[in-house]
């Protein structure tokens, strides 16, 4: 069948309304999509015409459209020199139940490139609506919706013939035993609870379109929502209580991610009479935990191995492993190490670490034990039920850290609920070990003695004992603390700085560079340099300082560790700031930057008359890779050249705290339409609109900037030489100068 | 990347001075020198007699680029095989061509090769990239 396309000015008033949540028939108008930034529409059109035909629609009695030409017939709407259309596709083509032809569009174009676009990005579609026609007259034979519901063996084959709807499923609501399906009715009227239900589900969850599914089972239901984003969300929505008085409700998505169950949680009280042979479990085992808490907890712990691989993706949470690697798609320990997945780290003892004085009474009593997996788990993080590999023998001992946790075992039809909390200590041998599975669920809160527990960070410490496959005791490794690593840029860094600035590029000058917010103090350090020196801008970011470098009659270097930040130093693109200063000093074009780490700085030993060092100190996370940095610095200097060095300071304004320490995390917000491209955030988060990005940093005390100047020691025989130093708006200062080391006669 | 830059630039990896250059991309882009106070091209003129330009480093940049300058159209660039001192004859051509080359020609697309290990740093729209791969970082 051939498709048209017309092309036709738009109509004075929208011939749309927006998508009408109680219809049980939403899709089967005419839809209308926008598209925008188009280069001309012709390119759509004949993109449009080059596509394959869309599949029948089996619910649509009308569009018998195997046979009918109009039926792929589609209007696009457009006003001469507009670069945006709207196109009006109908029902046929956009039902419900067939693959719609934006769903197809959208996986066609998704992949980039198509041409028709200015800037050459895929396609974006946007429902605006559908033709305000009056409801049609029911089919004599109802629609899919209200077909008794399937077995529940063959749910996820109902489910797959609901496409391209994703579902949330609300299992165990109060009052089980209502019938709220009778014969007549179709799944938008319900009674008793379960209608309150649905006027809360849509006032609190601001659901604009929605539609539910009860099955005959009773003691769920689905809700059908328009994108797996609006599922997230709402499953979000509801883990954080927004059904009250429902708090007991749990969620978790079904099928390929794209269903959420949500079901009552069931409490721990419910399976205190279940008796598990060989589970002990001690409360406040270990009295203090805050020293082991607060190793793994901190910013810049740099043991956390990279996500490893499991069968079907990778492990979301964090995870270190002692004495021996666990490979999680072999399902076994690494016996021959090969160098993969992260550093192979001996097991601790005794004074080693700060949290091995746990180590040590676990093996008191246990001397096999030598192996020890930490786990990291965020609110909403669990693991699936599993039994233990067999590459483990007995005891399998856990240490609970920080905060508190449901752990669920099962067996058969068995259940029971644990409730673990800080500092107790679980020991599984037998039955518990070989025959019960535990698991923990992915979800924000726990049930226990009818009291909903939200969840907090928690570490956990699992001790078990490798074995070979003869059951033979594996030998102890032993650690053996490191120096603490300079030289491999730690992951804190490359995640909280690096990618940070990456990501946040665009935004960040335009809040910064393109308002022109400088440091004074910076500025005046410039404005005094002499004529002709060569001044190195270690950390440059978007090359700010550069113009006034460049205004004093010098030639500035500028480098930093974010190759996106430097694609905008000197960007035209509108009045800003710093454009005006390069374009008045006739450096407008390129200005000079270089991407590098500022522990090694690509520039020639004492070729540098001056350099500045502005907010690049307090992103980095120990002292040695500190003192590198300004070791590298008074290399490149020459003797008497001089930098200004500033890093955030702890201290704030009038004595305030901004920060809860010097290891911290500091959010910055940005505008969407600065990602585009750009993926996720870095520990983002939704904040309105605003998506927020968190930076790594390591805010400095009094007196600290100092102590690291003067742990820098003697470069190519010259040394640091502190001319000042101070506090100004949030920031410690130094200004520190390259002598030379006399000699001694 | 102008050559200055490029003068002052040596291997992260092993401090190897100076980098060789191949380039896809050059661009002659004229700037007014910075200032006229004491004398036509005083900003290299400067630069040359306090020692802050490594003669080699120069020589060696023009030599990588030859081919890439004759499609300039700004003359061949010639300079003498050592720094010249400031009461030799051809001393303000020298500087003119200095200018030229330093500051007004500008590396687009190409590579820095760091001449021990062959170890090459692109150069993306003007921007090198030294940032060492974590493979790489021994010290």
């Amino acid at each position: 069948m051939a498709r048209s396309i017309t092309l036709l000015a738009p109509p004075t008033s929208p011939p749309y309304a927006p998508l009408n949540p109680h219809s049980p028939y939403p899709m089967h108008y005419p839809t209308f999509v926008s598209v925008q930034k188009l280069s001309t529409p012709e390119h759509l059109k004949a993109f449009l015409l080059d596509l394959p035909p869309s599949s029948p629609c089996p619910c649509c009695p009308s569009s018998s459209s195997s046979s009918s030409p109009a039926s792929e017939e589609l209007k696009i709407y457009h006003k001469k020199n507009n670069k945006s259309v709207v196109i009006e596709i109908p029902h046929a083509m956009n039902c419900i139940n067939c693959k719609s032809i934006c769903d197809r569009l959208k996986e066609v174009t998704s992949s980039g490139g198509f041409e028709g676009r200015k800037d050459g990005s895929p396609l974006k579609w946007r429902y605006l609506g559908s033709a305000n026609l009056p409801p049609p007259v029911p089919p004599s034979t109802p629609p899919p919706f209200n077909l008794p519901w399937p077995k529940f063996n063959l749910l996820p084959k109902f489910i797959a013939s609901l496409v391209p709807t994703n579902v949330i499923q609300i299992k165990g609501l109060p009052g089980q035993g209502y019938n709220l399906l009778s014969s007549s009715c179709d799944v938008t009227t319900f009674s008793g609870e379960l209608a309150g239900l649905k006027r809360s589900l849509k006032i609190a969850l601001d659901l604009s379109f929605y539609q539910v599914f009860v099955p005959q089972r009773l003691d769920k239901v689905y809700l059908a929502l328009p994108s797996i984003q609006e599922c997230e969300r709402v499953k979000k929505l509801i883990d954080e209580g927004a059904l009250k008085p429902l708090d007991n409700l749990e969620t978790s998505f079904v099928r390929e991610r794209e269903i959420v169950e949500v079901k009552a949680m069931e409490d721990t009280e419910s399976t205190k009479d279940v008796v598990i042979p060989g589970l002990t479990i001690v409360k406040k085992w270990v009295e203090d935990t805050s020293l082991a808490f607060n190793y793994f907890t901190s910013p810049a712990c740099t043991a956390w191995f990279s996500q490893q691989r499991k069968r079907g993706g990778v492990v979301s949470r964090k995870v270190i492993h002692y004495g021996y690697v666990f490979d999680y798609v072999a399902n076994d320990i690494l016996r021959e190490y090969e160098g993969g997945a992260g550093v192979l780290e001996g097991l601790p003892v005794e004074e080693q670490t700060p949290w091995s004085f746990v180590t040590d009474k676990i093996r008191s009593s246990h001397p096999d034990v030598n192996q020890c997996t930490v786990n990291s788990y965020l609110p909403g993080q669990g693991i699936g039920h599993h039994i233990d590999a067999t590459g483990f023998g007995e005891p399998l001992i856990s240490v609970s850290l920080g905060g508190s946790i449901v752990m669920e075992f099962r067996k058969g039809p068995l259940r029971k609920f644990v409730f673990l909390e800080d500092g107790d200590m679980m020991s599984l041998t037998d039955s518990a070990r070989w025959e019960w599975s535990h698991g923990i669920n992915s979800r924000m809160t726990d049930l226990v003695n009818n009291k909903v527990v939200k969840r907090e960070r928690r570490v956990s410490l699992t001790y078990r004992v490798a074995v070979t496959k003869e059951k033979e005791v594996m030998p102890f490794r032993p650690y053996v603390a490191k120096v603490e690593d300079k030289v491999k840029t730690p992951v804190v860094e490359l995640e909280g700085v690096k990618e940070f600035y990456n990501k946040v590029a665009e935004q960040w000058h335009h809040t910064r560079s393109k308002r022109g917010i400088l440091w004074p103090r910076c500025v005046e350090f410039l404005n005094n340099l002499e004529k002709y020196s060569i001044v190195a801008d270690v950390g440059c970011g978007d090359g700010k300082y550069l113009p006034a470098i460049f205004k004093n009659g010098c030639f500035g270097i500028g480098c930093d560790i974010s190759v996106e930040l430097l694609k905008l130093c000197g960007k035209s693109g509108g009045p800003d700031v710093m454009q005006q200063e390069y374009d008045k000093t006739s450096w407008a074009e390129r200005p000079e930057v270089a991407a590098a780490d500022c522990l090694r700085l690509p520039l020639r030993t004492s070729s540098c008359d001056a350099a500045i060092c502005i907010a690049v100190m307090h992103h980095l996370s120990t002292l040695p890779r500190r003192i590198m940095c300004l070791k590298e610095i008074l290399r490149i200097l020459r003797v008497g050249g001089k930098v200004d060095v500033q890093a955030w300071a702890l201290e704030q304004e009038g004595g305030k705290r901004r920060f809860g320490g010097q290891e911290v995390y500091v959010p910055f917000k940005v505008q969407p339409k600065y990602l585009e491209g750009k993926g996720s955030g870095v520990g983002g988060e939704d904040d309105g609109d605003l998506i927020s990005f968190d930076r790594y940093c390591h805010v400095y005390t009094e007196g600290e900037l100092e102590k690291v100047v003067e742990e820098v020691g003697v470069v190519d025989g010259k040394r640091w030489e502190i001319e000042g130093k101070g506090w100004d708006a949030g920031n410690w200062w130094v200004r520190i100068r390259c002598v030379e080391v006399k000699k001694l006669k | 990347m102008r050559l200055l830059t490029h003068n002052t630039l040596q291997s992260p990896l092993t401090s190897s001075y100076p980098l060789k250059i191949t380039c896809t991309a050059l661009r002659h882009i004229p700037s007014t020198p910075l200032t006229t106070d004491e004398g036509p091209y005083d900003f290299v003129r400067n630069l040359l007699e306090n020692g802050k330009i490594e003669w080699d480093g120069v020589t060696g940049a023009r030599e990588d680029l030859k081919d890439k300058i004759e499609e300039l159209a700004v003359g061949d660039l010639q300079l003498p095989s050592s720094q010249p001192s400031p009461d030799s004859p051809d001393y303000t051509s020298t500087l003119k061509t200095l200018h030229i080359l330093l500051l007004e020609v500008h590396v687009l697309e190409g590579t820095l090769i760091d001449k021990e290990n062959g170890r090459a740093f692109k150069i993306d729209n003007g921007i090198p990239n030294m940032i060492l791969l974590e493979d790489e970082i021994e010290r």
